[in-house]
C-alpha cells in the first residue's frame, strides 16, 4: 500500500485538465500515465494502454467481467477508481500464461468452461484467485468464490467441471 | 434525460489522501457539505451513475492504517474492527476467523471483487448496509472521530439519532461475549437471488437464558436493502421474562408484523417482507427452544 | 455432471486459446486511427408527438463533430426484419423509451454524453399503452396506422365445442409469462469504417450480416456491394443480435464524418433500447375423456409486442404452431394475437415464442394428470405422437419417434425426490417435454448453402454466411469437416462472418446452424474430394479410386507413412479446387404458414426445494434427456444444453424487465437479477439420444433452443409436488408461494 502519496496530497498536481499523474505496474511493466482521478481503471486499462482482453458488461460491479487482480487481490475493474490504485500492481488476463499456458487455461479449454468467451477473461481472474487461495476448494468454496462472476452462455456447467479438474489434480497431492 | 447513465464527469473532485484520523476530519470541517469521505466507495460509485453528485472534494480515507486495524482490546473487552477493514478481511484475518458469526455475515454481503474493496464502515455509514442489524444484535459500538475528540457510541442509540454530526467513523467495537448463561444468535439475509442481491430483509437476534429456561436478554434486529435498521424493541419486551418454551408464537408473529417497518418497491410488497420477518423470527425461536420431537407435530402436511 | 456423452476426441475449440488467454478481439474492442465516439439519444417518454429537436447547442461543443437526426437518413428511414415500421431517428413520434431522436459523434465519450444533454427535444405526451389490454380498448390511441394489433395467427382443427361436450374432465387456466432480457455479455456495438468508394465496413455484432447489409443499403441509399459487414466474433446474442442495433447511427455519423465512429452500449443503454421476449398471457382449456386421452384443447395467446414489428409475427406464428406441441389432438382451436403497446419493443428471443406455449401446455398436462389422478407420464404417453404422425398443424413432418424415446428415458430416471422434508423445507420433482421445430418454417424464405475449396495457402477452408456468438457453431463445423472430409484440425481455415468472403447460409438463428453446416457438407463432400482427388491422381499418375484426403493431405491406400501429396503442394497447381452449394432448409411439402419440418425434442426432470418461512424456491437438480440427432461437438452440445436450462431456469424463478408506466424500473444487473453459479445445481445431468429414426437423411439438429423449454414447467410441476399448489405467473413470486403456504396452515402460528 502506497503511504507516501505525495502526488495526490498536493492538489496543485492536479492540473487544469484535472489530472493527476498515475504510475502502475499492470503485469509487470511499469506505466506513468496523466489521467482524470476519478478515471475507472477498466478504462485505463482497455483505451489508454490497450488491455482490451479485460472486458466491461455491466459497469457497476454486478458481473465480474472485468475482474483483475490489483496486488494480488481480485477487484472489479469497473468500480475502482485511478487515484485508489497508484503506486500499485495489476495483473489482467494478458498477464496469464505468458510463456505456457496457464493450468486455468487449460482447463477451461479441456472442460468448454466457456462458449462466448466474454465472461471467460474475468472468470478465470476469479478460479484463479480462488485457487490461490485455496488449491482444493469445495462446492460451497467455488460457489463463495464465483458467485460475483456472470455467465450467460454455459450454465456454469463448464466452469464447474474446469474448477473440479484443477481441485481434484491438487487433492491427490 | 431520467435513464441515460451518467458515469463520466466532465469536471474531476479534488482528492485528499489524509494518513490520520485526524487530518481527515479537519479536513471534512474545511470542506463541509463540499466533501465526502471514500474509502473503497463501492457503494458511493454506483450512487453516482444513479444521479447521486460526485462531490467537489473526495477525502479518501484508504491511506489510513489506523482504521484497518482488528485487535482485541482487554481493557474495554471488546473486538475493535477498524472501519477501513475490507469486507473481504474474514478469508485472511486470523482475528476475525476466530469469529465465524461474523465471518458469515460478511460473507453474505456482496460478491469476492466487491468484499475486496468495500469496508465494514461503509456498510455502515452507507445508512442500508446489511451488516447493521448483525451489529445491532451484538450491541455493537461505534467509536468517531469528533474535531479533537473521540466519542463512543451505541449503534442503535446512534441510528436513533435525528440529526447525524460531523463525524468519522474510526471502529466497531463488538463486546465480547462474557455470558455464563446459554445464548442463541442467528443471522439471515434473504433476497430475490441467493447471492449477490440488495437483501429484501436482513435479520439478526441474540438471546440469553437461564437454566430454567426463562429468557433474560432479547435482541431483535432487522434491515437490510432499503429497510429502516431498527431493532423490535416491544416484540423484544415481549420475549424476555418468559420461559422460551412457554412462548406464544403467534402474537410474535403478530408484534413482528406489527413492529417491522419495511420498505417497499416495485419488485418486493412491504407486505411480504413482514411476514418473512415474522416467519424467520418465529422459526429461530422455535429451533431453540422446541424440542425435536414436538417440531414436526407442530406442521400441517398437506 | 453426469452426461452419457462420449468425448470422441480431445479436441478444442477452434476460438478457444484466443478467448481463455483475452486475445480475441471482439468488435466492440476495436479502435481504428481518427476513431470518433458515437451516443444515441433516446425518447425521454413512452410515448409522445415530437414537437421540435434542436441541434444547435450540442453542434457547437467543442469535440462535437457531427450531430444526426431524421433528416439526416438519405434512404429509408425506417428498419425491422420482417416489417420496417420502426424509424432509425423518430420524426414526429416516439413510441418507447428507446426510440432513437438523435445521435451525436464526437471526440471523446465524454464530450458526447454532454453533447447528447444539450440537444433539445420538445415533447408532447401522449396517453401511455402499458398493457395489450389497453391497447385493445375500443378508444385507445392506435400506436400504427393500422391500429394496434399487429400480427393475428390461428390454427384450428376438428371441433372444439362438441368435443368439450364429450370431456370427463376439463381444465382451465391462465398463464402470464414475463418480460425477459437477452444478457448476453457483451453488449451491442462496434465501429464503421467508412471506405474512400462512399462504402462502409461494419465492423459490428450481427446474427445475419447479408440481412444487415440489406436493410443498411436500404437506410443509407447506398447499394449493398459497396456495404461490408463483419459480424463476427460475438459474446452472446440468444436472438438479441438478428435485428439492427446500433448499425444505422453508427453508418450515418461515419459518413457524415468521414471518420470511423464506435458506439458501444453501455449496460443500461442496452437493456433500454435493446428486444426483449415478448410476455404473453395464454388462456388454455383442455378436456380429456376418461382414459385421459385429450379431446379438445383451446388455447388463447395475447403478446405484448411492444413499440414495433420485428419479428414479432413470426414469434406468435410459432406459439400457436406449438401450442399441441408433441401431442395429437383431434380438435384443436388455436388463437393469437400480437398487440403494439410503449412497452420497449419484444423480439427474436431463444426459443421464439415456444418456451411460452409449452409452459402453458406442459401446465394443462399436469393439472390434467392431477385432476384424473394419473401418474404425469402416463398422461403425456396416452396422448404422445407416433413416429409418423402429422405435426402439429397437421403437417407432414420429418418421421421421427423422439417424442417417445424422451418420454421413457425420462420415465427411468428417478423420479421421486431425493431430499427428505424438513421442517422448513419441502420438495419435490417434476418432468416436462418438448418439441421444438428447426429453421424457420413454411414460406419464409430459409436459405441455406456454405462453400469448401483448398485455398492457396493449402488449407481446406470451409465457408458459412453465418457468426459464432458462441453458440459453438465454430466448434461444428470443424467437427464436421473433420468427419466428412477426413482431413486434420490444422488443415481447416473456417471463415465466416464477412459479407465480402462469405457464402450465403441464412441467419445464425432458429437452430438450424447446425442441421445447415451437416447438410452443406453432405452435398460438397463428394464433388470436392473429386476435384482433388482427380487433379491429385492427374499429378501423381496414380488412379482416383487409390486416393483419399487424409490428414496434412491426399493419401494413397495402402501408403501408412503420410500423405503422398501435402495440401499445399496440390493448392499450388489446382485451378479449382472450391464447391459451393445452396438450397433451401428442409420445409414440409405443406402449405401452412410457418410449419416446420424438422423437430428436437427435449424432456426435463427437476427437484425443487420450497422454504416455507420465505416461499423462495431453489432448484436442487437438473435432467436434461434431449434427442436432436448425432452430437457433433461433446462440449458444445452439452454447454448449449446446460446454458439453455440455466437461462430458462433464470426466467422461472427471477427475471423480469419489470416496467411501470412503459418505463423500466430495472436499469442494470443489480435489479434485473440472472443466475449466478450458487442458483445452479451442480447435480446437472445432460444425456443425449443420438439415434435418429429409420430412413431420416436430415443430419443432426440444431441444440441452440431446446435445452431451453421445458425446465420452466418441470419446475412448476414440482413445486406443486412440494406443496400441493399451482403456479400460473412467471417470474414465480416467493410472495406468492408463501400466501399459498400460508393459506394451507402450513406454518401454525398464522
Amino acid at each position: 500500500m502506497d503511504l507516501s502519496n505525495k502526488v495526490l496530497e498536493n492538489t496543485s498536481s492536479t492540473n487544469n485538465e484535472q489530472t493527476i499523474a498515475l504510475t502502475i505496474t499492470v503485469n509487470e511493466t511499469k506505466y506513468e500515465l496523466q489521467t482524470r482521478p476519478t478515471e475507472k481503471l477498466i478504462n485505463i486499462l482497455r483505451d489508454q494502454l490497450d488491455f482490451v482482453g479485460t472486458k466491461v458488461s455491466c459497469g457497476i460491479g454486478r458481473c465480474g467481467a472485468c475482474s483483475i487482480l490489483l496486488d494480488g487481490e481480485l477487484v472489479n475493474s469497473c468500480f475502482i477508481m485511478a487515484y485508489q490504485v497508484n503506486g500499485k500492481s495489476i495483473t489482467t488476463i494478458e498477464g496469464l500464461g505468458n510463456v505456457t499456458i496457464d493450468e486455468v487455461q487449460e482447463a477451461f479449454l479441456k472442460e468448454g468452461g466457456f462458449q462466448c468467451g466474454y465472461c471467460t477473461s474475468g472468470m478465470i481472474m476469479s478460479v484463479k484467485n480462488l485457487l490461490a487461495l485455496n488449491p482444493a476448494p469445495s462446492e460451497e468454496d467455488i460457489k463463495e468464490a464465483l458467485a460475483g462472476n456472470l455467465c450467460r452462455c454455459t450454465g456454469y456447467g463448464g466452469i464447474i467441471r474446469a474448477v473440479q479438474s484443477l481441485a481434484n489434480k491438487k487433492a491427490r497431492f | 434525460m431520467s435513464n441515460q447513465v451518467d458515469s463520466l464527469e466532465l469536471t474531476s473532485p479534488v482528492i485528499w489522501t489524509p494518513t490520520t484520523a485526524k487530518e481527515a476530519f479537519e479536513l471534512k470541517e474545511k470542506f463541509a457539505n463540499k466533501a465526502e469521505f471514500a474509502s473503497g466507495a463501492t457503494l458511493l460509485q454506483l450512487q453516482w451513475t444513479n444521479g447521486r453528485k460526485v462531490p467537489e472534494n473526495l477525502i479518501s480515507l484508504e491511506q489510513i492504517l489506523a482504521l484497518k486495524t482488528i485487535q482485541f482490546d482487554q481493557n474495554q473487552a471488546v473486538l475493535s474492527i477498524g472501519a477501513g477493514t475490507a469486507l473481504g478481511s474474514y478469508q485472511t484475518n486470523k482475528l476475525l476467523k476466530e469469529f465465524p458469526n461474523i465471518c458469515d455475515a460478511l460473507k453474505s454481503i456482496a460478491a469476492p471483487g466487491i468484499r475486496n474493496r468495500g469496508t465494514i464502515g461503509g456498510n455502515i455509514m452507507g445508512g442500508i448496509g446489511d451488516l447493521l442489524p448483525f451489529l445491532l444484535s451484538l450491541n455493537a459500538k461505534l467509536i468517531f472521530v469528533e474535531g479533537q475528540e473521540t466519542t463512543e457510541v451505541d449503534l442503535w442509540e446512534w441510528l436513533q439519532q435525528s440529526a447525524r454530526k460531523e463525524q468519522l467513523l474510526t471502529h466497531i467495537w463488538i463486546p465480547l461475549d462474557k455470558e455464563i448463561l446459554e445464548t442463541y444468535s442467528f443471522y439471515r439475509k434473504v433476497g430475490r437471488r441467493e447471492t449477490f442481491t440488495a437483501a429484501i430483509l436482513t435479520v439478526s437476534g441474540k438471546f440469553v437464558w437461564d437454566e430454567s429456561g426463562t429468557i433474560l436478554k432479547a435482541i431483535l434486529a432487522i434491515g437490510g436493502g432499503e429497510n429502516r435498521p431498527m431493532r423490535l424493541t416491544k416484540t423484544e419486551q415481549s420475549i424476555i421474562g418468559k420461559k422460551g418454551t412457554q412462548l406464544d408464537w403467534k402474537q410474535i408473529y403478530s408484534l413482528v408484523c406489527d413492529e417491522f417497518t419495511p420498505a417497499e418497491d416495485v419488485f418486493v410488497t412491504g407486505n411480504y417482507r413482514k411476514k418473512v420477518a415474522a416467519n424467520l423470527i418465529v422459526a429461530e425461536l422455535q429451533s431453540q427452544f422446541v424440542q425435536n420431537g414436538q417440531r414436526e407435530e407442530h406442521i400441517n402436511e398437506i | 455432471m453426469k452426461s452419457n456423452i462420449r468425448v470422441k476426441e480431445d479436441r478444442v475449440r477452434p476460438d478457444g486459446l484466443a478467448k481463455v488467454t483475452g486475445t480475441l478481439k471482439y468488435l466492440t474492442d476495436l479502435t481504428f486511427p481518427n476513431m470518433l465516439y458515437g451516443k444515441i439519444l433516446r425518447s425521454d417518454y413512452p410515448h409522445a408527438n415530437i414537437l421540435s429537436i434542436n441541434t444547435e447547442e450540442a453542434e457547437k461543443l467543442p469535440g462535437v463533430v457531427a450531430v444526426i437526426t431524421y433528416k439526416d437518413v438519405p434512404g429509408m428511414n425506417r428498419f425491422g426484419i420482417i416489417v420496417p415500421d420502426q424509424p432509425v431517428l423518430c420524426e414526429e413520434r416516439v413510441r418507447y423509451v428507446g426510440d432513437a431522436v438523435a445521435a451525436v459523434a464526437a471526440t471523446s465519450l465524454a464530450i458526447a454524453e454532454q453533447a447528447l444533454k444539450l440537444i433539445c427535444v420538445e415533447y408532447e405526451e401522449l396517453p401511455i399503452i402499458d398493457s395489450p389490454e389497453k391497447a385493445l380498448q375500443a378508444d385507445a390511441i392506435k400506436l400504427h396506422p393500422a391500429g394496434n394489433i399487429c400480427h393475428r395467427s390461428s390454427y384450428s382443427n376438428g371441433n372444439v365445442a362438441t368435443a368439450f361436450e364429450a370431456c370427463e374432465a376439463i381444465v382451465e387456466e391462465t398463464y402470464e409469462l414475463p418480460r425477459q432480457l437477452h444478457g448476453y455479455m457483451e453488449t451491442e456495438g462496434g465501429v464503421i469504417v467508412p471506405e474512400e468508394d462512399g462504402g462502409i465496413t461494419v465492423y459490428a455484432a450481427t446474427q445475419h450480416g447479408f440481412k444487415d447489409r440489406f436493410q443498411l443499403s436500404r437506410i443509407l441509399g447506398i447499394p449493398e456491394s459497396m456495404i461490408r459487414i463483419v459480424s463476427s466474433p460475438i459474446g452472446g446474442s440468444f436472438g438479441g443480435k438478428d435485428e439492427l442495433n446500433i448499425q444505422p447511427y453508427a453508418a450515418l455519423l461515419a459518413l457524415k464524418t468521414k471518420c470511423p465512429v464506435k458506439i458501444h452500449n453501455t449496460r443500461a443503454e442496452s437493456i433500454r433500447a435493446s428486444l426483449k421476449r415478448h410476455p404473453m398471457k395464454i388462456t388454455a382449456k383442455t378436456g380429456v375423456d376418461s382414459s385421459g386421452k385429450i379431446l379438445a384443447h383451446q388455447v388463447k395467446i395475447v403478446a405484448d409486442k411492444g413499440a414495433y414489428a420485428t419479428l414479432g409475427p413470426a414469434v406468435l406464428d410459432f406459439a400457436v404452431e406449438h401450442a399441441a406441441g408433441p401431442y395429437i389432438i383431434p380438435n384443436i382451436e388455436t388463437e393469437g394475437i400480437s398487440v403494439f403497446t410503449n412497452n420497449g419493443v419484444m423480439g427474436e428471443f431463444r426459443g421464439f415464442g415456444g418456451n411460452q406455449i409449452t409452459f402453458a401446455l406442459e401446465g394443462q398436462m399436469d393439472r390434467l394428470a392431477d385432476v384424473l389422478n394419473l401418474d404425469p407420464i402416463e398422461l403425456r404417453r396416452i396422448n404422445l405422437r407416433n413416429a409418423t404422425d402429422l405435426g402439429p398443424l397437421g403437417h407432414r413432418i420429418a418421421p421421427t419417434d423422439s417424442a417417445a424415446l424422451i418420454l421413457n428415458e425420462i420415465e427411468k430416471l428417478e423420479i421421486a425426490p431425493k431430499h427428505e422434508n424438513s421442517k422448513w423445507k419441502r420438495y419435490g420433482a417434476g418432468i416436462a417435454i418438448s418439441m421444438h421445430g428447426g429453421g424457420l418454417g413454411f414460406g419464409r424464405l430459409d436459405s441455406a448453402g456454405g462453400r469448401i475449396s483448398l485455398n492457396k495457402e493449402g488449407k481446406v477452408e470451409i465457408s458459412f454466411g453465418f457468426e459464432e456468438c458462441g453458440q459453438g457453431l465454430v466448434s461444428v463445423i470443424e467437427n464436421l469437416v473433420i468427419e466428412e472430409i477426413g482431413c486434420s484440425k490444422e488443415d481447416i481455415q473456417i471463415v465466416i462472418g464477412d459479407t465480402s468472403v462469405v457464402p450465403h447460409s441464412g441467419s445464425s438463428t432458429a437452430s438450424r446452424g447446425t442441421s445447415i453446416v451437416w447438410q452443406s457438407l453432405q452435398k460438397m463432400k463428394e464433388p470436392f474430394k473429386k476435384k482433388i482427388l482427380a487433379h491429385a491422381s492427374t499429378i501423381l499418375s496414380i488412379p482416383q479410386e487409390e486416393l483419399y484426403l487424409g490428414s496434412k493431405g491426399v493419401w494413397k491406400l495402402g501408403e501408412e507413412d503420410g500423405p503422398v501429396m501435402s495440401y499445399k503442394e496440390c493448392a499450388e497447381v489446382l485451378l479449382d479446387g472450391t464447391v459451393l452449394t445452396s438450397f433451401h432448409f428442409p420445409v414440409t411439402p405443406d402449405a401452412v404458414n410457418g410449419g416446420h419440418f424438422l423437430y428436437s425434442f427435449g424432456g426435463v426432470k427437476v427437484e425443487v426445494e420450497v422454504d416455507v418461512l420465505s416461499g423462495k424456491v431453489k432448484v436442487m437438480s437438473i435432467d436434461h434427456v434431449i434427442a436432436a440427432g448425432p452430437v457433433v461437438s461433446p462440449n458444445g452440445f452439452r454447454g448449449q444444453i446446460e446454458g439453455g436450462g440455466v437461462m430458462s431456469l433464470g426466467y422461472t424463478l427471477m427475471e423480469e424487465v419489470k416496467m411501470v408506466d412503459s418505463r423500466y424500473a430495472t436499469h442494470n444487473f443489480d435489479s434485473y437479477l440472472m443466475p449466478n453459479i450458487v442458483d445452479v445445481p451442480f447435480e446437472t445431468n445432460v444425456y443425449a439420444i443420438e439415434e435418429l429414426y429409420e430412413g431420416d437423411i436430415y443430419g443432426p439438429r440444431g441444440v441452440g433452443e431446446i435445452g431451453t423449454i421445458s425446465i420452466t414447467p418441470a419446475i412448476v410441476k414440482a413445486i406443486h409436488d412440494a406443496i400441493g399448489c399451482w403456479v400460473t405467473k412467471l417470474p414465480i413470486s416467493s410472495e406468492d408461494i408463501l400466501e399459498k403456504v400460508c393459506a394451507r396452515g402450513m406454518l401454525e402460528w398464522i
